[in-house]
């Protein structure tokens, strides 16, 4: 047992009924799962704040291109919360089943807050519908209408801290005791702000490829002027936010417990590699979006998504590989009640 | 006992789930279901019939159906699940093992489901003329999917009810496939037609000026509902006799009814119902307000009281002969009645009862076991501790706790040694004279 495990950790007894499946089939569909259900988020998130930046920009440069593409990154959060929310549901189920005697403390513990997601998660949608849908009616109530967006997205931009909050609790069933609900939790335990900035790095990354996409594909060979713009902002915010996942990358590591982040710097080939091969091909999406920003190509637009994607997956393993790192002495101590 | 508790004080942690669970099977009942069902049946009727504005109608209700249905919809199902995983995560999380495929296919019919409404509602008008029938079959695909995700959750709140051979093989076909799901799956499919009958009909007026127009749709709704009443009724009968005996006797019990009342409410509710279905049929431009109103509130009424009857009539179990309503394993009792519940719990500031910590152990206590449907003081006056043990000794609550199961038959054993009995009755006695700013009287006898 390593070091900084105090031995008095209340961790329960998994429940008493098999988990019903074979661990690497649930550890594929939560890795798979949980990324998909994350580019639906980072979309949302971001393109809520770039809806409201927008309009913004709109109104106080009378700038009509810029409202246009507003309503437009306002229409594309609509769409996309309802799939964000839905696609959420498989990596919660799994994580619920998988690490139970781990998922359910830390969420109990944060209770009241966990379900607080509720109404909060509602108010921010009904606000984003009376957004998008009174775009046109409310021209001349441009105030009002901002407030809506700007209540909505907030309400987004706080949303991922509980879960973070949550995830990050998990793995530390040693500073359970005596923790008081989620403020407290909140900077009581290691690497959730951490987490938060890679996080929303990655959605403002994300969010410029999908609008660089959106504008290619939606105006083709006669593109108009929001088309335009929303390309050029597009694979800028993209190629600024995956720089700045250089910084946020590195300081999350430094954050997490020394076990943890030796594994990953030299201390297991496995996981050195994993985290190596991601960061190569970090580089090379910044030296192919450098390119794409400034000039156009389908070619290296292309190659860009495909790299994305990958980074992605491997995040989302990463990711699960440091949750197992954590999680391995407890996991000793509280097994999973696993089929023969 | 394995896990944290949780105290939502005044708002009762059963109420909370009830709460939310009501409130989510109301809107799915009458939007996700009902409506999408109306909503694809008026669009079909204008399409045949080459009436634009029942077709703009249609359109209408699809955005409210969006708007409801991706935000209170599907976050307050969201929101059961979080409920139960805080309040009652060992119910919970034993559901999820059994039933964890189900869910899985549950999940993928709503990825289906958001998609096929996104598709339905953003593609109105692009898919015009010959792409219209396109549309009409991603709308008819829509309604499976709402229904099916109806279908296979009922599987698994029947199996918590009725578990048929589960308790022995484990199995998780066993569980589902159990003999309430189908009773229950045929009700709650044209109780949710009916519902949403009556929720949409209310707003119909302003809906549809055209007096022509709305007759034609009031009697497609009326077709529904005609066909939905008798199949209510019979899948209602079907339902009762499918339940487990005790389940059976508890019906009534639960509802609050007296039998005769029982009875006379349910049917002559229906009767009223397949009024409205007449009227709507016989092609009435304007029907009684109070009649519509009545239907929906009545439908309202019928669906929360079986979503009450179901939650109360499994007791004292969460997953019948398996669980009881406080998490705690029926094969578990025994042994925490030896060692000690408080011994044997992860999450938890004391241990051993001692004569210092009698009032603090007597609350752990209390969290663990009696919280998931009591609470101290609380809206719910039935289960507030302040009602039911108002003026009762420490002796005579200590009496009670360990027969309380033999009583009253819808209350779990406590699971504890006699310390610990002791230890909650101090508490009980305390806070509830405490609260109720009285000093507690003798009381011999329970009840």
């Amino acid at each position: 047992m390593q070091s900084w495990l105090k031995a008095e950790s209340p961790i329960p007894n998994d429940l008493g009924l098999m988990i019903p499946g074979n661990l690497p089939l649930f550890e594929v569909l939560i890795v798979v799962g949980f990324i998909l259900h994350l580019i639906y988020v980072n979309i949302v998130v971001a393109g809520s704040v770039y809806a409201v930046l927008f309009e913004l920009i709109g109104i106080r440069k009378r700038d009509k291109v810029a409202d246009g593409l507003a309503l437009q990154l306002a229409t594309l959060v609509s769409i996309h919360k309802s799939i964000a929310v839905v696609l959420g549901v498989a990596p919660l189920l799994i994580i619920s089943t998988i690490y139970t005697q781990f998922f359910y403390p830390s969420t109990i513990l944060i209770g009241k807050w966990w379900l607080m997601l509720i109404p909060l998660l509602i108010v921010s949608f009904l606000l984003l519908y009376v957004y998008k849908f009174m775009w046109d009616r409310w021209q001349d109530r441009k105030g009002l209408h901002l407030l809506f967006g700007i209540s909505g997205s907030l309400i987004l931009l706080f949303v991922p801290l509980i879960f973070i909050t949550n995830v990050a609790s998990m793995l530390h069933p040693e500073m359970w005791t005596g923790s008081k609900g989620f403020w407290d939790s909140l900077f009581r335990y290691p690497t959730i702000w951490q987490r938060y900035f890679h996080f929303m790095s990655a959605s403002f990354a994300i969010i410029g490829m999908y609008m660089y996409w959106w504008g290619r594909r939606r105006g083709g060979n006669h593109p108009t002027p929001i088309h335009e713009r929303a390309k050029t902002f597009g694979k800028g915010s993209a190629l600024l936010f995956t720089v700045l996942q250089l910084i946020a990358g590195p300081i999350l590591l430094l954050g997490m417990s020394e076990g943890v982040r030796t594994s990953f710097m030299g201390g297991s080939l496995f996981h050195t590699l994993l985290l190596s091969v991601a960061v190569v091909l970090a580089l090379i999406l910044i030296v192919m979006l450098y390119r794409l920003y400034k000039a156009d190509s389908r070619r290296l637009f292309i190659s860009s998504v495909v790299i994305l994607f990958l980074i992605m997956g491997m995040m989302s393993w990463i990711r699960h590989e440091v949750r197992e790192l954590y999680l391995a002495p407890y996991m000793q101590e509280a097994p999973r009640t696993m089929q023969q | 006992m394995n896990f944290p508790t949780i105290d939502f004080g005044w708002l009762g942690n059963g109420n909370l789930i009830g709460m939310m669970a009501v409130l989510h099977v109301m809107i799915n009942h009458a939007v996700a279901i009902g409506g999408c069902v109306l909503m694809v049946s008026i669009e079909y009727k204008g399409y045949k019939d080459n009436n634009p504005r029942l077709d703009a109608y249609a359109r209408g209700l699809s955005r409210w159906i969006l708007i409801i249905t991706t935000t209170v919809g599907a976050m307050t199902g969201v929101g059961i699940w979080f409920t139960t995983t805080v309040i009652l995560p060992d119910a919970i999380g034993s559901l999820l093992r059994i039933f964890h495929w189900a869910w899985f296919t549950e999940w993928l019919v709503f990825v289906s489901e958001v998609v096929l409404l996104l598709t339905y509602f953003y593609t109105w008008d692009k898919w015009k003329g010959a792409d219209k029938k396109k549309h009409l079959r991603v709308g008819f695909a829509l309604c499976i999917m709402s229904w099916l995700t109806l279908v296979i959750i009922t599987g698994v709140l029947a199996a918590q009810l009725n578990p048929g051979n589960w308790v022995e093989t484990l199995s998780f076909w066993d569980a589902f496939l159990n003999p309430t799901w189908i009773p229950s799956t045929i009700f709650r499919t044209f109780a949710a037609i009916a519902l949403g009958v009556a929720v949409l009909h209310l707003f119909i007026r302003w809906s549809l000026r055209e007096r022509r127009d709305r007759i034609i749709a009031q009697q497609v709704f009326g077709k529904w509902l005609l066909i939905s009443v008798p199949i209510m009724l019979l899948s209602g009968l079907w339902y009762m006799r499918s339940l487990p005996d005790q389940a059976q006797v508890l019906v009534k019990w639960a509802s609050g009814m007296s039998e005769t009342w029982f009875v006379w409410v349910n049917v002559g509710g229906l009767l009223l119902i397949l009024l409205l279905a007449v009227l709507l049929l016989d092609g009435k431009p304007r029907l009684p307000v109070m009649l519509t109103l009545f239907t929906a509130a009545f439908s309202l009424l019928l669906i929360t009281e079986f979503e009450i009857v179901r939650e109360n009539i499994r007791k004292p179990y969460v997953i019948y002969n398996y669980m009881y309503a406080n998490g705690v394993l029926k094969e578990d009792a025994e042994r925490y009645k030896e060692q000690g519940a408080l011994a044997s719990a992860k999450f938890t500031t004391v241990k051993t009862v001692t004569d210092d910590n009698k009032l603090e152990a007597g609350e752990e206590l209390f969290r663990m076991q009696c919280i998931a449907c009591h609470s101290i003081d609380g809206v719910r006056r039935s289960r507030a501790m302040t009602e039911r043990m108002n003026g009762w000794s420490k002796d005579a609550i200590a009496q009670f706790i360990p027969n309380m199961h033999q009583i009253r038959d819808v209350m779990p054993p406590f699971v504890g040694t006699e310390e610990e009995i002791e230890a909650l009755a101090t508490y009980l006695e305390n806070i509830v004279s405490e609260l109720n700013d009285t000093e507690p009287k003798q009381k011999d006898q329970a009840e």
